[in-house]
């Protein structure tokens, strides 16, 4: 699989698109994906597991999450607790990916 | 030797930075200390503690509990010092009774240099090596009372006088260590 991630409106879709078109199968936005998985009780790194067992060999995915680890601590606990867990559950799909990719103003970084 | 690891919440720098530790330590060949900084003050701390002991359990770190005054810690020549982290420190040394930051404006900044960035570079010249956990807390876009942004500003200041100083410098990014100056430990 391959992952890429950023921070909010860096344009990460468009080079998804533009890099990764045919063969692909994309997820967007997970990190709303683990608040809702958060907010209806799951457990969102068994979730991130699931994904990955059971995503297709032969069709390749591709995994788009934003950044939201980069400000003071929310106040509030759920906040605190999303903000690290979209962290811990990047740092799974970054161990099992071929390629992690950064986008930044929409230039992509190969960081693994 | 000294290293700055960074990196926003969830990013796996505590894990890389443990690894550098010992990476380092069987470079130098002397003791091996995790210089712990929280103060925990409700169950999410000690949760969040435990956690990074479970993570440590093994790897052959003694603990050293240090809230505030850096100085004193005692270690020598070859020792290897994994300091967690850098924003706990300064909120001790800014808002608990015994921290010496705390004045404002330009004085500020003196005595941050003076109780955090300057004893760590000092145990950092002692023949071994210091890798400090920092943190990325500045991208939130969010304004904030001017206490807080203060913190923040110190923060920066920090994190610039060390990386300054540093040999070298890793931002964890999904666990994966992004160079931003010098070599990596590993």
């Amino acid at each position: 699989m391959i992952l890429v991630i950023g921070g909010a409106y860096q344009g990460k879709e468009e080079y998804v698109e533009k890099n990764f078109a045919a063969g692909y199968a994309i997820v967007k936005e997970y990190h709303l994906k683990i608040r809702e998985q958060m907010k209806a009780g799951l457990e969102p790194l068994e979730e991130a597991k699931k994904l990955l067992a059971g995503a297709d060999i032969g069709n390749d995915l591709v995994v788009i999450c934003d950044e939201v680890g980069y400000g003071l601590v929310p106040v509030d606990a759920f906040e605190r607790a999303w903000r690290e867990t979209v962290g811990r559950v990047c740092c799974y799909f970054a161990k099992e990916a071929d390629q992690v990719i950064r986008v930044v103003c929409g230039v992509g970084s190969r960081i693994k | 030797m000294l290293y700055l690891i960074t990196g926003g919440s969830g990013s796996g720098k505590s894990e890389y930075a443990e690894r550098a530790a010992v990476r380092m330590q069987e470079r130098f060949g002397g003791g091996l200390y995790y210089v712990a900084t929280m103060k925990p003050y409700d169950e999410e701390c000690l949760a969040r503690v435990a956690r990074h002991r479970d993570m440590r359990k093994g790897k052959g770190f003694s603990t050293l509990e240090c809230p505030v005054c850096l100085e004193s810690v005692k270690v020598s020549g070859k020792d290897v010092l994994l300091l967690e982290d850098l924003s706990n420190l300064l909120a001790n040394e800014r808002y608990a009774q015994e921290g010496r930051i705390k004045g404002s404006g330009d004085v500020m900044f003196e005595q941050a240099k003076e109780a955090i960035a300057e004893p760590i570079v000092d145990l950092s010249r002692l023949g071994g090596c210091v890798v400090v956990v920092t943190n990325e807390v500045f991208s939130d876009g969010a304004a904030y009372e001017e206490e807080t942004e203060n913190y923040c500003r110190l923060l920066g200041f920090l994190n610039g006088r060390l990386a300054a100083a540093a040999d070298g410098v890793a931002e964890v990014v999904c666990s994966i260590p992004v160079c931003q100056k010098g070599e990596l430990p590993c």
